[in-house]
């Protein structure tokens, strides 16, 4: 009898380990539905920069964004980042713009969204609005504007430069 | 003792100030619509009750696992929409707060992820979902790391100079390699410390740490009781903090500018998923600038003599059982 116990233990033993580790499979292969809803950025328009005085400036239209996932503490942060305006042959570096997030507000729920200033824009996103003390479904907006100094557009011609928000 | 906070607590709700939010009022103007939207649709079964793990992929994974995570992006703009889905890196900051990369950026998480499609062309209105794929080689450092997976549209070209918008949304993905179910997270709350701010503005500050092996997304509420004539406030929620393994943070509570100095008794609980820490202190708030810090001791939960008295019938218990199973086979023996 105890032959067979010790026989089948050691059978037992080298089977497991050619088999895979069940804590893997357990942990990633068996998932439930979520039930929160989405997080989302309003569409992107066009923005123009129109001359007043020394500067170029214009507001980028609103930024709205809904956070649906319905989290008791919920979060959320919008950044911004911004390449050089280029026209085809001279740029003029993003560190010569300023973004001002303006005065947030709230479209939905319960959310303090605070808008940010960044004095000098790059390619590294900063934050341009914080979607803070929140609690469950929210939407939060803002129409943030540009400024860059006129002089720095020596040469004439229609310069581009690309802005992107990103919120997680 | 905690019950008897709660009812004291209570009482004093009777005679908590009304304190009037200074909110930001919606302007009129037309709705606009939500926009470009991600939603994770599955969490794997044992992370199913931790909140955190419904809006990011969170897992720990052994070297050479694959996984899988289906998420749904949804047009919900006013015209048909060209949209872009890339991995994208991202880091927490040493003082807290999760910093995600330019488009162009990779880290090592974001070059093992992949989606099954990397451009939608969706419908206004259409709805589609997308698998994520994490392939964590066999060779990967154990730790946990962060990434974002993005769907993007780019605007139109403006018409002469200006600014083409690009507007992308993610979800955040925090990913810890090791064996098994990795390092443990945890926190702890070190000190609260009452200031004032810039603007006048009253606010606590905890002063807290990562313990733990994981990422943290820090956030709480902040009750005052025994104050002043008897007033309470709250509780007020604090600004969420996500901070690394290692490194120390503040989570800040802000409060109203028209504030009685105290001395008040502070109650904060922090939170991240499942992760549940408190601290009490008495805290004065200064006429301006910062106040004194009060520093908190994490209450001693294992009390030594219950693991020697535990130990004790542990052993008995082993000792009674030795003792039949010997008794038995002699008894067997005998027959």
């Amino acid at each position: 009898m105890r032959k067979f116990v010790v026989a089948g233990a050691v059978a037992l033993g080298a089977a497991s380990l050619l088999l895979p580790s069940t804590a893997n499979a357990a942990g990633t292969t068996v998932t439930v539905t979520v039930t929160a809803g989405a997080l989302s950025i309003s569409e992107p328009s066009a923005a123009t920069l129109s001359l007043s005085g020394a500067t170029y400036s214009g507001n980028l239209g609103f930024v709205q964004v809904t956070d649906d996932r319905g989290n008791l503490v919920a979060t959320w942060t919008a950044k911004a980042a911004m390449t050089d305006f280029a026209n085809g042959t001279e740029t003029v570096p993003a560190s010569n713009v300023a973004y001002t997030g303006g005065v947030a507000s709230i479209v939905s729920g319960i959310i303090v969204p605070v808008a940010q200033i960044i004095p000098s824009m790059s390619t590294t996103p900063a934050n341009a609005c914080l979607g803070t003390v929140g609690v469950g479904k929210n939407a939060a907006k803002w129409n943030p504007s540009l400024s860059v100094a006129a002089n720095l557009f020596a040469v004439s011609g229609s310069y581009t430069a690309t802005l992107t928000h990103s919120v997680v | 003792m905690r019950s008897l906070t709660a009812f004291l607590m209570a009482a004093l709700a009777v005679f908590a100030i009304p304190v009037a939010h200074a909110q930001p009022s919606a302007p009129s103007g037309p709705p606009i619509l939500p926009g470009l939207g991600v939603r994770l649709l599955e969490v794997p079964e044992n992370l199913a009750d931790d909140p955190r793990a419904q809006i990011y992929v969170i897992d720990n994974v052994s070297p050479g696992t694959t996984i899988m995570r289906q998420i749904e992006i949804t047009n919900r703009t006013s015209a048909a929409r060209s949209v872009d889905i890339y991995p994208g890196a991202a880091h927490i900051e040493d003082v807290g707060g999760f910093a995600v990369e330019d488009g162009a950026a990779m880290n090592e998480l974001s070059s093992w992820m992949s989606v099954d499609r990397r451009k939608l062309e969706m419908a206004t209105g259409q709805i589609e979902p997308v698998t994520l794929t994490i392939a964590v080689p066999k060779d990967a450092p154990e730790g946990e790391q962060y990434a974002v997976m993005w769907a993007q549209i780019t605007g139109p070209d403006p018409a002469g100079s200006g600014t083409r918008l690009v507007n992308r949304v993610g979800i955040r993905v925090y990913l810890s390699v090791g064996p098994g179910n990795g390092p443990a997270a945890n926190f702890r709350i070190d000190s609260l410390t009452p200031r004032r701010s810039d603007v006048g503005a009253s606010e606590v500050v905890a002063a807290v740490t990562n313990t733990g092996g994981r990422a943290v997304d820090l956030g709480g509420q902040l009750t005052l009781t025994e104050g002043p004539g008897g007033l309470s406030l709250g509780p007020r929620d604090a600004t969420v903090l996500t901070l690394a393994p290692g490194n120390e943070g503040e989570v800040v509570f802000s409060l109203n500018a028209d504030f009685p100095a105290g001395p008040w008794k502070a109650f904060v609980s922090l939170r991240s998923g499942l992760l549940h820490k408190e601290a009490t202190a008495t805290l004065t708030f200064p006429s301006s600038g910062v106040g004194d810090s009060v520093t908190i001791t994490e209450p001693t939960t294992d009390k030594p003599w219950i693991w020697i008295i535990g130990t004790g019938i542990a052993v008995a218990l082993a000792a009674i059982l030795a003792a039949l199973l010997l008794m038995r086979r002699r008894s067997r023996r005998s027959t």
